[in-house]
């Protein structure tokens, strides 16, 4: 079996990063999680930069769940450095956010987001949002060829 | 006309006609008393050297008795014409001609006692000239006075048509254009540049205009590329001292040298190009202020400026006074509120990024303490009693409910927000969704629900939505614990109402119904956040509409609305 890819997760509140970690496991979802705090942070993780410098950039992640608000660059950003990158431009992303902010919403389609989910304030909504998006990502969507 | 020579007198001997002139020449020191006397007894007359014109009459008096006559026509025409544009009465003529004629009878009678036959014909010479004087007289006295009706009828005509003009264009808040339009019939009518400009805030400069007006188009560049970028410092120049004194100045002949010295430096070469050989420069005047100058230039040497242009000017542009100082005004109104629109967009813009970061910033706690009280039932159970799990449950329904108010919030202030977009609405369509959703999310209850067919109404599709939901929904919950729950929906013309056989309120209360956060009932009867009716209350007054309730306590409640439906 291939090594289990990991699903990204950039969140700077620790309160939610925990309760994200925890509603994938408790949805089944064995995938490790890496968390990073920022924006910065997140593209030094995926075109190993800085602290990630040893990371083998080919190796992505399966999805990144990708907060809105986030110190330096902010999720809008970060979703628009992904796409701009041969290498991460199909890279799923998912925008989970507290926000469902028109304009928000339609920047994040505009660059091409994959889904936008609303973190529910219900715990147990948000355990069920984090087994359907696991289901649908993990198992049930493939994948775009890899390049030859 | 006045070379031919005319018969002065019909057939009379020679001998009569030497007698009159040497009788008129003694009575001329007479005359010139009657003369000095006119101004008086006629009211104001143009004023004269009474002496230059006594001895001018006695030039007349010799040409005419070496039988040219043409001098004491031209006078006499001339008199009839001053005296017509004067003001003076035709009957005062006749009054003057009869003390000529008086005095002159007496003279004869005084010199011809002896000789009746001789003073027969001196007499019927006097008679004669003095008929003939008055006849000329009279011709140009009314060809004149029928000149100025006519002049007068055209000048109302113009006066009326561009006052009508300059007060329909003082709604047009681009006040240079307005400026362009006085300019631009002024120097039409009076010819032949003109040139409106407006007197700063400070009061301390005429400011730049566009406004020159010339039918020479080159003239026109010339002088708007000068005049729209210098100003004039009040009570320099001619237009300046004017708007310094509030008082026109008319020069009727100039040459370029005069006015170069007469004017400010800066518009030195322009004047010179232009060829000024004629000014004036005219108050432009609102509410008895000054508010700005009139400059008119005619460039036809042969055409000076009258008084008569001047009248006509200053008539012209005390109407355009007002209109222009109107349009400022205008102007200035839009302009503040142009800046209060902005100030407002500014603060909508505030709080709208407030309301997006309380929207992100106060549920990311929120979910914390929900997230971490299930973690602690789920992970923990084993170590918690009945009691901790219960306040374990109590917290969690706390944020729950606070998320609940942050959303509505949120809603409330969306909707201030959002610009209404009319189209026909099928209120009846609405009600039988928002009942039948009500009735799959609460199979339990039986609710008799009476819906009016056909409630139509031009508004805000989504936002009436909200209404219905709200007011069927609440009507749906206050029923709740009612035996015989019954909910109509229908409308008395534009008067739309939601009537309920539920807990109803006391109207003393009323008041407080549609303010958020109000709530008339313990929110452990029942739920919601008080914002509901709040949301209503804003997209009806949004729709330029009105809602109200009547209700009893435990009778059941009505809320009735419009919507400002324009059809």
């Amino acid at each position: 079996m291939m090594e289990q890819h990991v699903i990204l997760l950039v969140e700077d509140n620790d309160d939610d990063a925990e309760l994200t970690a925890r509603a994938f496991a408790q949805a089944k979802i064995g995938n490790p999680m890496v968390r990073v705090s920022d924006g910065v942070e997140a593209l030094d993780y995926l075109f190993a930069r800085g602290a990630y410098g040893s990371r083998d950039k080919r190796a992505l992640p399966l999805m990144v769940l990708l907060d809105l608000k986030l110190p330096r660059l902010d999720g809008l950003d970060v979703l628009k450095a992904i796409r701009a990158n041969d290498l991460t431009r199909f890279l799923p992303v998912v925008m989970l956010t507290s926000s469902d902010h028109d304009r928000d919403r339609l920047a994040a389609y505009h660059n091409h987001v994959n889904s936008y989910v609303k973190k529910p304030v219900d715990y147990d909504q948000f355990v069920e949002a984090a087994r359907q998006l696991g289901l649908y990502w993990i198992l049930l969507n493939l994948a775009p060829p890899a390049p030859k | 006309m006045g070379n031919v020579q005319p018969r002065w007198f019909s057939a009379r001997p020679n001998g009569a006609v030497r007698d009159f002139f040497d009788l008129f020449e003694e009575a001329s020191d007479a005359l010139s008393d009657i003369a000095r006397e006119l101004p008086r007894t006629t009211g104001p007359l143009p004023q004269s050297d009474v002496d230059r014109e006594v001895a001018e009459s006695r030039e007349r008096l010799r040409r005419a008795r070496a039988g040219d006559w043409r001098p004491y026509e031209e006078r006499l025409r001339s008199l009839g014409a001053t005296y017509a544009r004067a003001g003076m009465a035709f009957s005062a003529w006749h009054s003057i001609s009869y003390r000529f004629y008086e005095s002159m009878v007496t003279r004869a009678v005084a010199a011809f006692a002896g000789e009746p036959a001789r003073l027969t014909q001196v007499l019927l010479v006097v008679g004669e000239y003095t008929e003939r004087s008055l006849s000329i007289i009279a011709d140009h006295y009314y060809a004149a006075k029928d000149k100025l009706q006519r002049e007068a009828a055209a000048r109302i005509e113009i006066l009326s048509t561009t006052g009508h003009e300059f007060a329909a264009a003082s709604g047009d808040t681009d006040t240079q254009r307005l400026l362009g339009l006085v300019a631009r019939r002024l120097g039409e009518v009076i010819g032949d540049g003109c040139a409106v400009r407006l007197i700063s805030d400070d009061g301390a400069w005429l400011e730049p205009s566009r406004s020159f007006y010339h039918r020479d188009l080159a003239s026109r560049d010339l002088a708007n590329r000068v005049l729209a970028t210098e100003r004039q410092r009040v009570g320099e120049g001619l237009a300046g001292r004017v708007a310094a004194t509030g008082e026109p100045v008319l020069i009727p002949r100039i040459d370029t040298e005069q006015l170069l010295a007469a004017t400010a430096p800066q518009f030195g070469a322009m004047l010179r190009q232009l060829g000024v050989t004629s000014a004036l420069a005219i108050p432009l005047r609102s509410r008895g202020r000054t508010i700005g100058a009139i400059s008119l230039l005619r460039t036809r040497p042969d055409d000076p400026y009258t008084l008569e242009d001047q009248y006509l000017a200053q008539d012209l542009a005390d109407r355009a006074g007002l209109a222009i100082d109107n349009a400022v005004l205008v102007g200035t109104l839009e302009q503040r509120v142009a800046e209060r629109t902005a100030a407002l967009e500014t603060s909508n813009r505030e709080l709208e990024a407030f309301s997006y970061s309380v929207s992100h910033d106060l549920r990311t706690p929120l979910r914390a303490i929900d997230g971490f009280s299930r973690a602690l039932l789920a992970d923990f159970d084993h170590k918690l009693d009945e009691r901790g799990r219960h306040y374990l449950h109590r917290t969690r329904s706390a944020t729950q409910r606070m998320s609940a108010l942050i959303d509505d919030l949120l809603e409330l202030a969306r909707i201030t927000r959002l610009a209404i977009r009319r189209e026909p609405v099928d209120l009846s369509a609405i009600a039988n969704d928002v009942i039948a959703d009500l009735r799959r999310r609460d199979p339990a209850r039986t609710v008799w629900v009476h819906i009016a067919a056909g409630l139509v109404a031009f508004a805000d599709a989504r936002l009436v939505h909200i209404v219905i939901e709200n007011l069927l929904g609440n009507a749906w919950k206050f029923t709740a614990k009612h035996e015989r729950a019954e909910i109509w929906f229908d409308a008395v013309g534009p008067t739309f109402h939601v009537r309920d056989t539920g807990v109803g309120f006391d109207m003393t209360y009323a008041e407080k119904l549609f303010s958020p956060f109000q709530r008339l009932h313990a929110a452990r009867d029942y739920d919601g956040t008080g914002v509901g009716l709040a949301i209503v209350h804003r997209i009806v007054g949004h729709h330029g509409g009105r809602i109200w309730a009547e209700a009893e306590v435990d009778k059941g409640a009505t809320f009735f609305f419009t919507l400002g439906d324009p059809a």
